[in-house]
């Protein structure tokens, strides 16, 4: 079933987004009493080494389609944080994901429900990794793809999409015009599958597995704090309800405090600061185009849980975003896509703030691969011709 | 003018699209709607004001970005009512 966030109204479980009433989002309801009799630690434990170990408390009827997303890497960033100050960081880190990003968490639960409606076809709009996702998952399941990027994206993120065989769609204009086509696509075609659109609901409750994560490999301990990259709020939104979740059934008893990345200028973060609106941005100049949504749907449920648990919000410019991706990359091993490196960055700036004791126990969420994004690093550096040994020997 | 609904609308107006003929300002034009279409006026507002859960567009521009309500609108223009729930 699913009910409006807003006036509560409950409809049956359909490809559907918005309240026929109010216009306001729809959520998954659970049973949670009936969860609760099911679900254990030790269940989890000997589940599949996927994000599928949670299936409980997901939102299918059916076999789900997985190509492996989630229980990805977990790393104590010792190294890092030692340079930031931090005794307790953990990096989540999901670019290892079957499409290396974590967006197949989302689409795994989406591409699901859309073989349990039937629908025909499938579709999204993206700021890039959603691409390659559902283009994978829709090759595995054998059906059409429409996806509307904005122009001006990553090739290596078309590509990705391309070779799976997805119809892609290149939109004049920014995030919001691919998304607004989408749209109006998914509204005169009932029977196709758009991932975040119509069947939005159900596509972001796979992110709540990222909080279910986090606390079983903190030993069934909730983080004192999390931060995140944030696009549409979306991402933001769904942890936090992952780790209501697991209080629910008694896996966790704490939330912990949410805090948000975005790039320089963009609206969420601006809102929290300004303890303001969310106020629409049309023209955006920043390198992180996974990050880059003007118009973000979930802004205010990610403004409310950031307010709410005491966290903060910090917009670190295209500069530091680099120098973050080179940090992280020199010290842990791990090159992250431009939407982590604006996440140590905003981390940085937070300690640097005094909002995070040199001892909490905090989890960065790595979203997404570097080579994704490895074009912007081709000036960071310079290699050496030789043709002889002794040209080495020189140098 | 071409006005176009999203389906949760067009169970009001019993229509996808329309031809009207209205010169005037965004807010005007929904006035004028709602006196057309009994029941739309309980859909687009609220207790707070204009529900913030549908976006207009003009010629596929958001009249956020454009003058807000006062966004004058005339003969040869599009205008889109679109849910502002998705993406992401
Ligand atoms: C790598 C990466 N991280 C984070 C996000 C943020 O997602 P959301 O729109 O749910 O806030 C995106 C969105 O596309 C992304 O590609
Ligand atoms: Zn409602």
């Amino acid at each position: 079933m699913l009910r409006c966030m807003i006036c509560k109204k409950e409809i049956e479980d359909l490809p559907s987004y918005i309240c026929p009433r109010c216009f306001g989002p729809l959520e998954v309801v659970y049973d949670w009493e009936q969860i609760k009799e099911r679900v254990s630690r030790e269940k989890i434990e000997r589940g599949v080494e996927s994000m599928w170990r949670y299936k409980d408390f997901l939102p299918v009827n059916r076999e789900p389609v997985d190509l492996g997303a989630g229980f990805t890497r977990f790393i104590h960033a010792k190294n890092l944080g030692e340079i930031l100050g931090l005794k307790n960081l953990y990096l989540l880190d999901d670019s290892t994901n079957p499409t290396y990003s974590f967006k197949d968490r989302v689409v795994s639960v989406a591409v699901t429900k859309a073989l349990e409606f039937k629908m025909r076809a499938l579709g999204c709009a993206s700021t890039g990794n959603l691409a390659g996702s559902l283009a994978a998952h829709a090759a595995k399941v054998k059906l059409p793809t429409y996806i509307f990027v904005p122009a001006g994206i990553e090739k290596t993120k078309i590509v990705q999409a391309a070779v799976h065989g997805a119809n892609i769609i290149e939109v004049e204009g920014s995030y919001d015009d691919a998304n607004r086509i989408a749209m109006e696509m998914a509204e005169n075609n009932p029977d196709w599958g758009f991932v975040n659109i119509n069947l939005r609901p159900y596509y972001v409750e796979g992110s709540k597995t990222l909080a279910y994560e986090a606390v079983e490999r903190l030993d069934w301990r909730s983080p004192d704090q999390v931060i995140l990259p944030m696009a549409s709020g979306a991402l933001l939104t769904s942890v936090y309800k992952g780790f209501q979740d697991f209080i629910k059934v008694g896996l966790t008893d704490t939330i912990p405090i949410f805090n948000g990345a975005q790039p320089e200028g963009f609206p969420i973060v601006r809102a929290v600061r300004e303890k303001a609106e969310i106020k629409p941005l049309k023209e955006s100049q920043t390198i992180v185009h996974s990050l880059a949504i003007g118009n973000p749907a979930n802004g205010f449920t990610a403004k409310d849980i950031i307010e709410e648990t005491r966290g903060y919000a910090e917009d670190p410019s295209d500069r530091e975003v680099v120098d973050s991706v080179l940090l992280l990359a020199k010290t842990e091993g791990i090159f992250t896509e431009l939407a982590g490196g604006t996440v140590i960055a905003a981390l940085k700036r937070l300690v640097e703030a005094g909002r995070i004791d040199r001892s909490e126990v905090i989890v960065a969420y790595l979203t997404g691969n570097g080579l994704k994004t490895a074009d912007v690093f081709l000036n960071e550096f310079s290699v050496r011709k030789v043709s002889k040994y002794e040209e080495v020997i020189a140098w | 003018m071409k006005i176009v609904y999203p389906i949760i609308l067009a169970a009001v107006t019993r229509k996808k699209e329309e031809e009207v003929e209205f010169s005037g300002d965004v807010e005007a034009l929904i006035n004028f709607l709602c006196e057309k279409y009994k029941g739309l006026k309980k859909v687009l507002y609220n207790k707070e004001g204009f529900n913030k859960f549908i976006n207009i567009y003009v010629n596929n521009e958001d009249i956020r970005n454009l003058n807000g309500f006062e966004t004058e609108v005339k003969a040869n223009d599009t205008v889109k009512f679109i849910p502002a729930i998705a993406g992401g």
